[in-house]
């Protein structure tokens, strides 16, 4: 087959310039003579050792051989890759049932739910989990932490990490294990790195630098971005060049995941959908349809029976699934029924004195009487929606149009 | 646009000839563009003879043009492919087994439709067959062998079968549609159809290219107001084309679809106007219900009832519709219809058009 040069991601400006010299096709470039490059070099007005690289590049793209980036696997290899593959636990058995042992390496999870559901505790609590030493099953490896609302909360993470190493010596005195490595908060609190992003330009320029950040820090297993939804909100007007932007984040994420052999985990916000007619608001994860197919494993997160919910709706390996699970000053953990000693509080009353974010707890809390009202088929006018700018996202209805 | 140099080395010009030649004629097509007397006119100092010139103009010709090929031909290569099944008789009924290797078939459908699920079912399908070469090219992490594993098993095949067919099966991970279009360029070299159509006890090998998804590689490069998006595309198009109709492969691959209600606009995909001719056939997928939270947690337990529908064809009339459902083995047939409604048509005013038609005596 003859290969085009324009598969082969030159400079446009070099690709015009060596169509019109008739160099189109890959193999044209396989048995050039020295003569030959030193007067392509002339016509490209670029220095011998610059055209020489750039013939080196296309030379490489010969379709017998495949760059070692590009993984090939058979079927059986993958599958025994994929059992031995360790995951992040979420701190909830249950919870980790569902996403078949925790939060997958080589992998993007989308976490949706309402604001003050739990998605940026479960965020924290994870970025807490992945260092777990080897020797308790953990990955031991550092965290990325994207932040684009500022929601990171230093405090509430010293409080999960501590309740961690808590329960790590407990595991470790009850199970006779080998002492783990000397895990002091302080390394807790130095393996996760915080990015913060402003704007959806930065988001780009921070997907674009982890790779070289991530080849000095190896150890790293999870990125998280809170929340991929809000640098991209309302930043465009053309929502052709959105879902564009969108993309091409979200396909880098991915080829990162696959590289380094770490877990990628969005938080996205939710929108409330109504039918043709403005009838019956349902809540839908946010960023549209084009956005959908984007990550392999999906959950959202809400209050069923004002118990929290975690609903795995998309998944490589199985349907839908539902787990109640709670957060709890500890993190998250396996939901327990209320005359349980366990349970410190009901999950619409506020967590905890320390909770980040306290008017996204009275959020949940009228969010919670208006999903009430709406499952009494009570009618819900647009002006109740209306003074909830938080939940409510017309904006977003528009796009789907 | 080829170089003159390949071609006028192989017509006995001399050393110095050549080199005024091509210095003044780079491409071919630079070449052709001009009649040969003046091409001998132009350059003198070359002193090369009409008839050699003449002789060159055909030489390039003849191998620029593509080899003739005669409707016979063609037709024997289709009797000797194969018709691609998904095992399930009703889903392959709406094909009328003409959905055949060497063509491109699209799945559409919104997220959560079942676009993988149906994949899936090919894929595990035809793995029974021994003969058959499939290979995945994944975008993201779609596709998971210990689905595939799990179908195989609950299909009653033993451990031994299930790693037979695993090994037949070849994952690719890509993200770039640079690497995309490597990634079929080889395909192309491990296809057993690119060396022989018909393997060693001369039975003919089916292979199949699966693309999950195909949207989430295209979606980057389109959009906005550059055109660059669009050459690749095309080179895209191109490549599967010739991985199924040179190699005699199937290809198959999934593209989103806008949601809406307009069934106008239910059977256009996503791509753009351009991509709409690409594929040989599309399948529209469908998800019965609305995808909220509510509707998504009655789900739970329950099989997925996914509506297909052919919505583009070249070779059959897109009439039919049907409606399967997604269960941890794969698709099965909706329980509780008793027969099959051969007449059930999707609403699309093109499937009435195509309707009436077919009546018209």
């Amino acid at each position: 087959m003859d290969r085009d040069i324009g598969q082969v991601p030159l400079e446009p400006a070099i690709r015009t310039k060596l169509l019109k010299l008739g160099y189109g096709k890959i193999d044209s470039f396989t048995d050039l003579a020295d003569a030959e490059i030193l007067a392509l070099s002339a016509k490209l007005q670029m220095s011998l050792d610059e055209t020489k690289s750039i013939i080196e590049q296309i030379r490489s793209y010969r379709g017998s051989v495949l760059p070692d980036y590009v993984s090939v696997l058979r079927g059986m290899d993958l599958l025994l890759k994929s059992q031995s593959n360790l995951s992040i636990t979420t701190g909830s058995t249950r919870l980790d049932d569902l996403l078949d042992g925790g939060i997958q390496i080589g992998q993007l999870t989308e976490i949706s739910g309402a604001p003050g559901i739990g998605k940026t505790q479960l965020c924290f609590q994870l970025c807490v989990n992945v260092q777990i030493p080897k020797v308790l099953n953990g990955l031991e490896g550092g965290a990325v932490f994207i932040d684009t609302d500022g929601s990171f909360v230093e405090k509430r993470v010293t409080e999960m990490a501590l309740a961690m190493l808590e329960e790590l010596n407990r595991d470790q005195t009850e199970n006779c294990a080998a002492p783990p490595e000397e895990l002091p908060l302080e390394r807790i609190l130095d393996n996760i790195t915080i990015f913060r992003c402003r704007d959806y330009r930065e988001v780009i320029k921070t997907v674009n630098v982890l790779p070289a950040f991530l080849k000095y820090n190896q150890h790293v297993r999870l990125i998280v971005m809170d929340s991929v939804v809000s640098p991209f909100r309302y930043a465009f007007e053309d929502m052709a060049e959105r879902s564009k932007v969108l993309n091409s984040v979200t396909q880098k994420l991915i080829s990162i995941a696959t590289t380094n052999q770490l877990a990628v985990v969005l938080a996205n916000q939710v929108t409330t959908k109504f039918g043709p007619s403005g009838e019956d608001g349902h809540i839908v994860p946010a960023l549209g349809a084009s956005w959908g197919h984007s990550c392999g494993t999906r959950v959202i997160l809400f209050l069923k029976d004002n118990i929290r919910t975690a609903l795995l709706f998309k998944s490589p390996t199985k349907g839908e699934t539902l787990v109640p699970f709670s957060v709890t000053p500890a993190g998250i953990k396996d939901y327990l029924p209320k005359n349980s000693s366990m349970v410190s509080s009901g999950p619409k009353k506020r967590l905890h004195e320390d909770e980040p974010m306290p008017e996204a707890g009275d959020i949940v809390a009228s969010l919670a009487d208006i999903s009430h009202l709406a499952e009494d088929e009570d009618q819900i006018t647009f002006e109740d929606f209306d003074a909830m700018e938080a939940v409510v996202d017309f904006e977003e209805q528009r796009d789907e149009v | 646009m080829d170089l003159l140099k390949p071609f006028a080395e192989t017509s006995g010009l001399s050393g110095e000839q050549l080199a005024i030649l091509t210095a003044h004629y780079p491409t071919a097509l630079d070449f052709l563009d001009i009649d040969c007397e003046v091409v001998v006119s132009t350059i003198p100092e070359a002193a090369i003879p009409l008839e050699v010139i003449k002789r060159l103009r055909r030489l390039i010709l003849h191998q620029l043009i593509p080899k003739d090929t005669t409707g016979n031909d063609l037709f024997a290569t289709y009797q000797s492919g194969f018709p691609l099944t998904f095992g399930l008789p009703h889903l392959d009924d709406i094909f009328r087994t003409e959905l055949r290797n060497s063509e491109v078939l699209e799945v559409c459908g919104t997220p959560l439709s079942g676009k993988t699920q149906l994949c899936l079912q090919l894929i595990c399908h035809n793995l029974l067959d021994t003969s058959c070469t499939i290979a995945i090219i994944d975008t993201g992490s779609h596709i998971s062998p210990s689905r595939i594993a799990g179908i195989l098993r609950l299909w009653g095949h033993g451990e031994d079968k299930l790693e037979e067919c695993l090994r037949r099966l070849t994952f690719m991970k890509v993200t770039t549609i640079s690497r995309l279009l490597q990634a079929l360029d080889y395909v192309s070299s491990f296809l057993p159809s690119s060396r022989d159509t018909r393997g060693s006890d001369g039975v003919s090998t089916k292979s199949i290219v699966v693309i999950d998804s195909l949207y989430a590689i295209v979606a980057p490069i389109i959009g906005g107001r550059k055109v660059e998006g669009f050459a690749l595309m095309s080179q895209l198009a191109f490549t599967m084309k010739y991985v199924a109709t040179e190699l005699q492969a199937a290809v198959v691959y999934t593209n989103l679809k806008p949601p809406s209600e307009d069934s106008e606009a239910g059977l256009q995909a996503n791509l753009g106007v351009f991509w709409q001719s690409v594929p040989h056939h599309r399948i529209s997928v469908h998800r019965v219900g609305e995808l909220h939270v509510d509707s998504l947690t009655a789900q739970v337990g329950h099989a997925t009832e996914i509506v297909v529908s052919l919505v583009k064809s070249t070779k059959i009339a897109p009439i039919c519709s049907v409606t399967v459902c997604i269960t941890p083995a794969g698709l099965s047939w909706k329980t509780g219809n008793s027969s099959f409604d051969q007449t059930k048509t999707t609403s699309s005013p093109k499937s009435k058009l195509f309707r009436a038609a077919e009546s018209r005596p």
